[in-house]
Order: C-alpha cells, then structure tokens, then sequence
C-alpha cells in the first residue's frame, strides 16, 4: 500500500531542483539524459546548479566525525532553498544523504558543531522535501501513459528498489519497507509483466566499502540476488541507483565469463526505461556505458497503436 | 562473553565504560539489545561473514575494548541500514559501527581497509565531486574521460560536470573545520608509508 500522506507531499506542480549526481555524471550519463528527458516530456519545471556539490557520500562518515556528512548536505540544502525546497534525486546514494544527515541532525552536538561549521561560510542547515525520482514518476503516471508511444510488450520485469532507497526513511517512505511493489504497478501499467522473486530486498552487493575490501562477501550477495532474479525467469531488472546498476551489471558480466550464471539479466535505470517508451533515442541513454547489452530490451518494445489494432 | 554460537550469557558483569566512549548508545536499551537480534535475521553481511552486530554490542557492554576494535568484524557491516527500521530499540545500529571504527581507527585499526576512499576524499576537496571520470574507467582512464566527453556532448549534456569555483572553496572551508582533510593528509601518509614498507620487502 502506498502512503498517501508521503505521495500528498510531492506537489503537483511548482519548481524543483533537480540535484546532479557524480556518478551519474561521470560514469552513466545516460541517466540524466534519462531523467532530464522524462521531466521534459512531463513539462516539469526545474532548476540545476554549478553550486551545488556532492552529496556528501555516507561512506565518509568512516573517515571521520558524522559533522562531514551533515555539513555537507547542510551547505546543499543551502543552495537548494534559495531556488525551491523540492529536490529531485535520481541515486540512492544523495537520496540517503539528505536522510541521513537529517537523522544525525537531531543529536544536538552534532547539530551545534555542523551549525559552527556553516556558519564559517555563512549559511544554514535548510529544510528541504528530498523527493526520489521513483516517487516523483509514480505521482506522475497518468502523464506518462499519455506520453508514453511505447509499450513494455509483456516483457518480464523484476524491480530492486535498493538499500539506500528501501530503508533510510523508513516508515516515512512511500512504500512498504518489506515489500514495495509501486515500481511493479508503474511496469504493469506500462505494458510490462512484474516479476516477484525471492530475494528482492537483499542488497545488490555494494556494501559500502565491501566491494573493494571484502569481494568474496560482495560477491557472493550478488550472485545470491542474480541466482533470485533468474530463477523467477526476470529479462530484466530495473533499478533506481546508479551504484546497485554498476553492481548488478559489472559483477554479472564476470559471473557469466565464469558459467557461474546461465542467461544474461538486463539491468536498466526506472529513468532510462521510461526515457525509452516516451521515444528517446537509444544511442543517448549511454547504454555503451552498460555491460549487460540492452538491446533485447528495445526489440521487445511494442509500439502503443498495434495494441489498440488488435 | 559470547560462545561461538552467538549465544549471549548475562551472567557476566557488565563494564560501562568503553560504551559510554562510543557515543550515542543508550545503557537503558541495552538489555532488551542484548536478547533480541533482530537485526542479525536478514543481515547481508551477517549472511556472508562472521558479523553479528549483537555480539558486537554484547563485547562493549562488557568493556573489551581491545577485542572490539582490533576485530575484522566491525569492518563487515554493509552500512545498507536494513536494520534501522528492523531494531525495535532504535539502536541506529550503522551509526554505531561508525563510531567503533572511528575509534579503532584512533588505535590504528583498519586503515588499509578505508584505503579506497583516499581517492574519493581527495576527488572531494579537490572537484567538489566524490566520483571523478577516471575512477570506474573500463579503459585508460585518459581515454575514459575523452570517452565520457564525447557521449556527453552527443546527449546534448555539457562536455565535463564541473562544480563551480566558488562551491568548491566553500567546500575546502568546511571540510577542513570538520577535520576531514587532516584525515585525509593522515589516511594517505599510512597508505604511502604502507606502500614503501612493502617495496622494502
């Protein structure tokens, strides 16, 4: 069940920052090529900004005292208020930064020290409604059914809604923590046959710092999660994070160079797979950058007139 | 003590004081903590690895000190917040192992292991980005970054994601009022030091 009082939240209409994010930028711009062309078919208005830094990525916070994290995003949330208080997110990662800097927050010491610190530059911890690009599609679904020309052609699709997305809002998020299913009924809708399986809130395998000090344990998270989703016989499966995409498509492709899986998962971004039925060109969405070739994914879309012909 | 069932006694005496130095955690909790485990269920890292958060937690109510944060455990802990909405003691349980690391770090515990986000601190200070063009390059990452460029400006993006001067000298400002960079100066003398110990062999 969706939480009416979370999906209230997201405004109709009105101005919103749409917060860049670096390893969309710099790894999978197809993403926010995705995500700008989405937004602009749905005529949403929205703001970027060159102030605007990184978002202060959580696994810092085991580098030092927690004050880096919220003075991070204290200095965003700064530069995003002075356009709106509506962000858009398209990665888990900033997505949970903003969450997480806002639940260290209420410790009053590292509330007083990050006031300190934002001081120096002259500027203040702001209130913001951080909104998930997912959240902000499922709000907007009727408009992209009318702007959609594609249909998913009952191809099967499973979701991986991601750690940093799933639980750290927890009963403020839109969805079930246990079992999210919004993004299913969004695929349904779109044409497309949702498919449950078994593993679907474990972790891509990301794990923080894991993938580069502890592989073996990544690893196995991964395949655990792959072994799930092909079991369930998914063509696909469409995230909502740059990193749990790399994850899910970087390993994988090391997985299939050893026999250690049979049949390649496609592993697309909820902004890229709706960038495609709304008629962007393929060649833009950066899918050179993907390991996993998404080309059975574009052949398998139906155009939206041959199934009113029918 | 705990057995290596993960079966923890209570009929040890409990030592507050390295729990009061990990700051954040509430004594009153901790009985109800210590008998309960509901965060080692659907675990990922408790899945692959010897981590166990409750075990973990039982180790610094009885004050060993050493043990805890000489430990390859406290290093395991995915940070996937699985467990925040799980704990019914609202433990903040990743906070929690950010502390111990923090604090094994101060012993000099565990640097080789955040060795990876030297190079994400520095891309931090130095571009206002954690994530450079080079850093998940399949390729030389010279050509990486033409590469990037190039899709770049055929998607009609701007060529480079460049932060603007002004945000990152705020940036370096912050960071270096919370302690970051002098860490950070830290963490790469030992990853050097590490490095020409091992050239000497």
């Amino acid at each position: 069940m969706v939480n009416l009082e979370r999906l209230g939240r997201i405004p109709d209409n009105g101005s919103f920052f749409y917060f860049r994010g670096c390893f969309i930028n710099n790894v999978y711009p197809g993403i926010e090529f995705a995500t700008r062309f989405v937004l602009e078919k749905l005529g949403v208005n929205f703001v970027v900004s060159d102030d605007q830094t990184c978002c202060g990525t959580p696994e810092f916070s085991s580098l030092n005292a927690d004050t880096v994290l919220t003075s991070v995003v204290g200095r965003n949330t700064s530069i995003i208020s002075e356009k709106t208080p509506f962000v858009l997110t398209d990665c888990n990662g900033c997505y949970s930064s903003f969450y997480m800097a806002e639940a260290l927050m209420e410790d009053a010491k590292i509330k007083a020290q990050t006031e300190r610190i934002l001081k120096k530059i002259g500027r203040k911890f702001e209130e913001v409604e951080v909104i998930h690009i997912a959240d902000f599609f499922y709000k907007n679904m009727g408009g992209i059914l009318e702007k959609t020309t594609m249909t998913l052609g009952g191809m099967k699709l499973a979701v991986h809604y991601g750690c940093h997305y799933s639980h750290v809002d927890g009963e403020k998020g839109l969805d079930s923590i246990e079992n999210p299913s919004f993004i299913e009924e969004m695929i349904e809708k779109l044409g497309g046959k949702s498919v449950e399986y078994t593993e679907k809130i474990l972790c891509c395998g990301f794990g923080g710092i894991q993938q580069t000090v502890h592989k073996k344990i990544s690893y196995a998270t991964t395949q655990k999660k792959l072994d799930s989703l092909s079991e369930a016989e998914a063509e696909a499966v469409v995230v909502i994070c740059p990193y749990c995409l790399n994850v899910l498509d970087k390993y994988q492709g090391n997985l299939l160079d050893v026999e250690m899986l049979d049949k390649p998962i496609l592993v697309i971004h909820l902004s890229q797979l709706l960038a495609l039925i709304m008629g962007a060109e393929p060649e833009k969405l950066g899918f050179q950058m993907h390991r996993i070739p998404v080309e059975n994914i574009i052949s398998r879309l139906t155009p939206k007139e041959s199934r009113t012909k029918k | 003590m705990t057995s290596n069932t993960g079966e923890v006694s209570s009929s040890e005496g409990w030592n507050w004081s390295f729990f009061d130095k990990v700051e954040g955690l509430d004594s009153k909790k901790m009985e109800n903590c210590f008998s309960c485990g509901i965060c080692v269920g659907d675990c990922p890292a408790a899945k692959n690895s010897s981590y166990n958060f409750r075990k973990i937690i039982c180790d610094v109510a009885l004050g060993e000190e050493e043990k805890v944060l000489s430990s390859k455990e406290i290093w395991y802990c995915y940070t996937c917040f699985q467990c925040i909405p799980k704990c019914p003691w609202s433990i903040g349980i990743p906070y929690v192992i950010y502390r111990l690391r923090k604090l094994a770090m101060e012993e000099g515990y565990g640097w080789d292991l955040i060795e990876i986000l030297s190079g994400v601190g520095r891309n931090l200070i130095e571009i206002g980005l954690s994530i450079s063009p080079r850093d998940y390059a399949r390729m030389d990452p010279k050509k990486a970054e033409m590469e990037l460029a190039k899709s770049r400006l055929e998607m009609g993006l701007s060529e480079r994601y460049e932060v603007s001067e002004k945000a990152i000298e705020e940036l370096k400002i912050i960071l270096g009022e919370t302690g970051f960079r002098e860490m950070l100066d830290n963490l790469e003398e030992r990853v050097k030091e590490s490095k020409e110990s091992s050239e000497n062999y």
